[in-house]
């Protein structure tokens, strides 16, 4: 791509890749395009983490500056960016659950209302992929045993090790073990058949 | 944990690391064999971004507030501006650096290789094979932190049995620890962000340790400008908004 000749392209029709590229060039614009294409998905996650939603738009707002200081870090062969993304949303978000030291309850995702699909920009390759895989992640987890489910909620928007999930359910660590891995494999051999149907 | 891990061991830890779910030292244990290992570490790769689609399935909470993108463009920036000037000169003299922090595995490796290394100082003199190996592992890990442009901080260590290391980068700090006093009842370690020039201390991270003491982190640095020092005191609970226990590590950047 000839970064030098993208001025006048609009920047809501390029994908995810040639964003993050730019905004590795320092490219505001980019960055401005990555956000309005994935801020309500940062912000929806940060509030089922923290539950709070002045703090959870703080949260999205570090993510995103993050983002840009380091996005030279970033490249294809990581992943898709939205993951990336997430991941540093995620981080970021458990990072002040600990300092708050408040630990959610980690109640079960409302499923009805998480399958109602969110709005989102219009429609670029990227967002259809992240809308559907969104459906399948959803699907896949409301389809998992409810203490599979409940081991990898309380794992990923928890930010609580296996050692506290035992504890906090009063389950043996070794079955715990055993819902997580099993959960998760689940999970990869379902986006598994999802990419292959994709491509 | 010292015994080596076999493959088997490590896929059954695979899951449950890609959702940072394992207790420090079974994610050291764990590290080493990837370091080691080439096809538990593509496993291990393969399977942190199916652990992080799980945001997916967070709830739509709707948009943040309108403040949030001008907030996020206005940081950028004023972050951009600063660094105009350095990054033009860097784009002639440095490659993008892919490889450098691929993927939040590899950044553990690293963390959890450098307190690994921390724990096996205390060994070496009985070990002279293993003690080539941490020289070694030491050499590697600067060499990555440097290419990932993460520097190596100077410490001040109030506590004779503990030992840290910290490198920052321009947004990030990464810190392993090991040999820190057990926590009693509610008692937390915490870091605090200074900014030495108005004495301004602004809370951050919260943390514990294992049985050894040890433990590794990563924190976003909140304002490289104004915040020019680090340090780690022990305090009676969380939450407090000032230090109130004793200093004990100190962090100059």
């Amino acid at each position: 791509m000839d970064y030098d000749k993208i001025h006048d392209v609009d920047y809501s029709k390029l994908d995810d890749t040639a964003l993050a590229a730019l905004v590795a060039r320092r490219d505001e614009r980019a960055l401005g395009a990555l956000y309005d294409r994935y801020s309500r998905l940062a912000f929806s996650l940060a509030v089922r983490v923290v539950g709070d939603r002045a703090l959870a738009e703080e949260i999205t707002a570090d993510a995103f500056v993050s983002v840009w200081r380091a996005s030279s870090s970033y490249s294809e062969e990581r992943g898709r960016f939205v993951s990336w993304l997430m991941s540093v949303v995620r981080h970021r978000a458990i990072d002040e659950l600990r300092r708050l030291n408040v630990r959610p309850e980690g109640t079960a995702v409302e499923l009805n209302e998480a399958l109602q699909t969110a709005a989102h920009p219009d429609g670029l390759d990227d967002i259809v992929d992240v809308r559907r895989r969104q459906e399948v992640v959803r699907s896949v987890l409301a389809g998992l045993p409810a203490p599979q489910r409940q081991a990898l909620e309380l794992a990923y928007f928890g930010g609580l090790t296996q050692q506290e999930i035992a504890a906090k359910t009063g389950t043996p660590l070794g079955t715990i073990k055993t819902r997580m891995r099993l959960g998760l494999l689940k999970m990869r051999e379902e986006l598994r058949r999802f990419d292959d149907e994709l491509h | 944990m010292t015994e080596k891990m076999d493959c088997q061991t490590a896929q059954e830890l695979l899951p449950a690391s890609g959702l940072d779910a394992l207790e420090v030292d079974e994610e050291l244990a764990l590290l080493a064999h990837l370091q080691a290992c080439a096809a538990c570490r593509a496993e291990a790769n393969a399977l942190r971004p199916v652990a992080n689609s799980l945001g997916l399935a967070a709830a739509d909470s709707g948009q943040p507030a309108a403040q949030t993108r001008l907030q996020v463009m206005t940081r950028i920036g004023v972050s951009s501006r600063s660094q105009a000037m350095l990054l033009s000169q860097r784009r002639g003299v440095f490659r993008p650096i892919a490889a450098l922090v691929p993927a939040a595995i590899a950044l553990l490796l690293i963390f959890g290789l450098s307190a690994a290394v921390i724990s096996l100082q205390g060994q070496v003199s009985q070990h002279q094979a293993r003690l080539e190996r941490v020289t070694q592992q030491q050499a590697a890990l600067r060499q990555f932190m440097l290419n990932a442009q993460m520097q190596p901080v100077a410490l001040k260590i109030d506590n004779p049995d503990a030992n840290a290391v910290l490198y920052a980068a321009d947004d990030k700090v990464a810190m392993a620890v090991t040999g820190l006093p057990p926590l009693a009842g509610d008692s937390v370690y915490q870091c605090w962000w200074i900014d030495s020039k108005t004495g301004e201390v602004k809370p951050g991270s919260t943390f514990r340790v294992d049985a050894n003491g040890a433990g590794i982190w990563a924190w976003t640095r909140p304002d490289t400008k104004e915040y020019d020092q680090m340090a780690v005191t022990l305090e009676s609970k969380s939450g407090n908004t000032q230090p109130e226990g004793p200093v004990l590590i100190m962090a100059e950047f």
